[in-house]
């Protein structure tokens, strides 16, 4: 990390003494000030009784930001599309390339949607998404606010699934606020569910009853095709690249559980840090999924999976993401009328 | 045979638009390009060279159609809006040629048909050339006029403008004049004015206008008046004389095309601004993030988001809100705003400097196109040379119709001369470099 140059250091400290704090963490001027304003304006809609202790939360706020405490832990929020998903200790917070990503898969279900029904003489129809490692439930959230708009015919359910019991309340606390903010309708709810259980167990047919149980609460027995489409955003960093490539803010203070996956069922063949994409693969292909998009921790990863996935008959594909990183790995049933997941629009 | 040391050019213009041309000697006589349709009557007589067109003429038609190929089939493997204008320029010039070879074609078997003495069908072919040799005429005019560009503006409305010039008081009692002759000619074309500013005050003999500016909503209307700017003369004895002398004076016209400045009902630089349209492919998005592994490994919260509008080169760079998303759209709707700004800033200097080009205002009386010479009870259009003996019904508009239909197609001889001229510039630089 570059040395800050203590001129800057004290021209900023003349235009606001609490500069210096953020610009530990931000290490440029003009993203200091931004943060600056956003930690105000928080401050400053917060109700708080009196002038003299919202100021001094304000100092407070940036003293936490110059240890390193993520912003969106300060400020409890992550803008994510037009949703404000909550964040706090114990969940990832939701990244703009995820981000993205769930924008370009909607783009593409626009587009294409009559054709992407599934024969439906054995379903009501409805498009049906699985979030693996949900989170915080940002994927889904997202997800659903963007179908809803599409107001698609048949309708839609997403299911979000993770292990974690604290980030599944965030997720749903999340959901509330979002529909107490007038952000997305109340009758979202309806189509959205979260489910915790571990989907790295040898016996998943727990996991399996789960799933096909929200979506086909009716139904018994064996169905072969639950789902549409499978999305996930599993923890991809691997143990060394914990140590070496993450952020020190990320390590400090996010959750370890959302970014290195554990090391369980550990197998020669495949690395610590892509644990979780044969399982996803072999959920897909239990659940009967037509495609799969997952996010990765880049070039080299996405390389990989897309191995995993057309080792086992997948037609696939790699997105990138705003910054020119291969984010993305999509996958489809050979023959399916989600090929055009091929490149995003 | 005239073999005159001196010939006047407009003489010489109005000499070359019909057949005797011929009678000119040759460094006068410009290559024949297409006779007039109203000159058909030695027709028997004339050679097969008159009635085709002239050769660099066809060359250059030719060389519009290959290119108008290329586009096509350069369309058709991937489409581009800037290609497919051009194509669209060019297809009338395509279809023009084909049906003129077409005609040639025609002709010559018809001809060796009818020279076919033999043949059962001789009578009947040589009943059919005529006609055909009617339809290389037609084509060969529409080619023609194919060949030569179309004025930019010329779908659109336009204003209209009449100052007096020189002349005091006789020059604003002929604006007024004019007025008059223009608004019966748009009622005899059914054409829809409405009038902006009509400045008139009380002057001896009548009533006098100091300035007159009318729009003509109707669409092309531009393209049929456009040929009218310019200074307008008149020669009379005035009602203001008292000695019974003719005046000359003179009134400015200014035909400008109207671009729609009341757009309709959007907000400047919204997404309904026909100005802000821009093309995604010629934006450029950087966003402001460190290089590095990204996604789970940072959570960084830049969120900056620069576009740069390729063609203008407007950048906007938003760091409002934590969202990269959100600060996508602003920069977006202000990126557009910007670039309508620019548009709208270029096109109203555009018009303006068409206004400055237009005509010099206060021109003199020998820079006139048209002269109103009512003791001689004549006008007469010094582009086209043509002259109207009935200046009365002329004054109500009832002669101007036929009088812009002359000077338009002055206008087209001269920019076909125009571009016979840079073709065999070109043809002759072509030469020098082999």
């Amino acid at each position: 990390m570059p040395r800050l140059s203590p001129k800057l250091i004290h021209h900023l400290s003349k235009t606001n003494p609490l500069l210096p704090l953020l610009l530990r963490q931000t290490r440029t001027p003009s993203l200091a000030k931004a943060e600056y304003r956003w930690l105000l304006s928080y401050v400053l809609k917060t109700p708080i009784p009196t002038q003299s202790s919202k100021s001094s939360y304000l100092k407070y706020l940036c003293h936490r930001r110059s240890i390193g405490v993520p912003l969106q832990y300060l400020l409890k929020t992550q803008p994510f599309g037009n949703l404000e998903i909550l964040c706090g200790p114990g969940a990832l917070i939701p990244r703009p390339e995820t981000e993205e990503t769930v924008f370009r898969l909607c783009e593409i279900i626009e587009l294409n949607y009559p054709n992407l029904l599934g024969k439906s003489q054995d379903r009501n129809g409805e498009l049906r998404i699985l979030d693996l490692c949900t989170g915080p439930g940002s994927i889904v959230l997202l997800a659903a606010d963007l179908l809803h708009k599409l107001s698609l015919q048949n309708g839609y359910q997403i299911l979000g699934v993770d292990i974690s019991s604290a980030a599944l309340a965030l997720a749903k606390k999340s959901l509330n606020y979002n529909i107490s903010q007038e952000n997305i309708p109340k009758n979202v709810s309806q189509n959205i569910d979260f489910v915790e259980a571990d989907i790295l167990t040898n016996d998943r047919s727990e996991l399996y009853n789960k799933i096909s149980q929200l979506f086909e609460p009716k139904r018994e027995g064996k169905v072969n095709r639950t789902v549409d489409i499978i999305i996930s955003n599993p923890p991809y960093i691997s143990p060394e690249g914990y140590w070496k490539d993450t952020a020190r803010s990320v390590r400090l203070f996010e959750p370890e559980l959302a970014l290195v996956p554990p090391a369980l069922h550990l197998q020669d063949s495949v690395a610590r840090e892509d644990l979780f994409y044969p399982v996803i693969q072999a959920v897909a292909r239990d659940l009967g999924a037509q495609a799969v998009v997952l996010e990765t921790g880049g070039n080299e990863q996405s390389t990989r999976v897309r191995e995993i996935f057309s080792a086992n008959g997948w037609e696939t594909s790699i997105w990138e993401d705003f910054s020119g990183i291969k984010r993305n790995v999509v996958a489809w049933q050979k023959h399916s009328k989600w090929s055009c997941l091929e490149s995003p629009a | 045979m005239i073999r005159s040391r001196w010939v006047c050019r407009h003489c010489l213009s109005r000499l070359r638009t019909t057949t005797s041309y011929k009678l000119l000697p040759r460094p006068f006589a410009a290559p024949h390009i297409i006779r007039r349709q109203s000159h058909v009557a030695a027709r028997s007589n004339e050679s097969d060279g008159e009635i085709y067109l002239a050769d660099s003429l066809l060359k250059r038609a030719k060389q519009l159609s290959t290119e108008h190929d290329a586009l096509e089939q350069q369309l058709i493997e991937n489409f581009d809006t800037k290609t497919a204008a051009r194509a669209g320029h060019l297809r009338p010039v395509s279809e023009a040629l084909k049906q003129y070879e077409e005609a040639v074609e025609n002709l010559s078997q018809l001809r060796s048909m009818a020279d076919d003495p033999t043949s059962p069908l001789s009578s009947m072919a040589a009943d059919d050339i005529p006609p055909t040799i009617d339809s290389i005429r037609s084509t060969s005019a529409a080619l023609t006029t194919a060949l030569i560009p179309r004025n930019q503006f010329a779908s659109y409305p336009c204003t209209i403008e009449i100052r007096p010039g020189t002349g005091g008081s006789e020059a604003t009692l002929f604006t007024n004049d004019l007025y008059k002759m223009y608004s019966g000619f748009f009622s005899l074309q059914r054409y829809q004015t409405s009038i902006i500013s009509y400045q008139t005050h009380n002057e001896i003999g009548g009533e006098g206008c100091s300035e007159l500016i009318m729009s003509v909503s109707t669409p092309e209307s531009y393209d049929l008046l456009r040929h009218e700017s310019g200074v307008h003369r008149v020669q009379r004895v005035p009602a203001t004389e008292s000695k019974g002398r003719t005046h000359t004076s003179t009134a400015t016209v200014m035909v400008l095309p109207k671009f729609s400045e009341d757009e309709g009902d959007f907000e400047h630089g919204t997404d309904e601004d026909p100005l802000a349209q821009i093309d995604m492919k010629e934006v450029r998005i950087d966003v402001m993030r460190a290089s590095g592994a990204g996604g789970q490994h940072v959570n960084r919260t830049e969120s900056a988001i620069r576009m740069t509008h390729n063609p203008t080169g407007i950048v906007v760079s938003i760091q409002d809100s934590r969202s990269q998303h959100k600060n996508r759209a602003t920069a977006l709707t202000i990126l557009k705003a910007k670039v309508a700004e620019k548009r709208r800033k270029e096109k109203e200097e555009e018009a303006l400097s068409m206004r400055r080009g237009a005509v010099k205002i206060g021109a003199g009386r020998s820079d006139k196109i048209r002269t109103y010479n009512y003791t001689q009870n004549r006008v007469t259009d010094h582009r086209s040379g043509e002259s109207s003996h009935d200046l009365p019904r002329f004054m109500n508009g009832e002669g101007l119709g036929e009088m812009i239909e002359g000077v338009r197609e002055w206008d087209v001889q001269r920019s076909v001369e125009v571009m016979l001229a840079m073709q065999e510039m070109e043809d002759e630089k072509k030469k020098k470099e082999k």
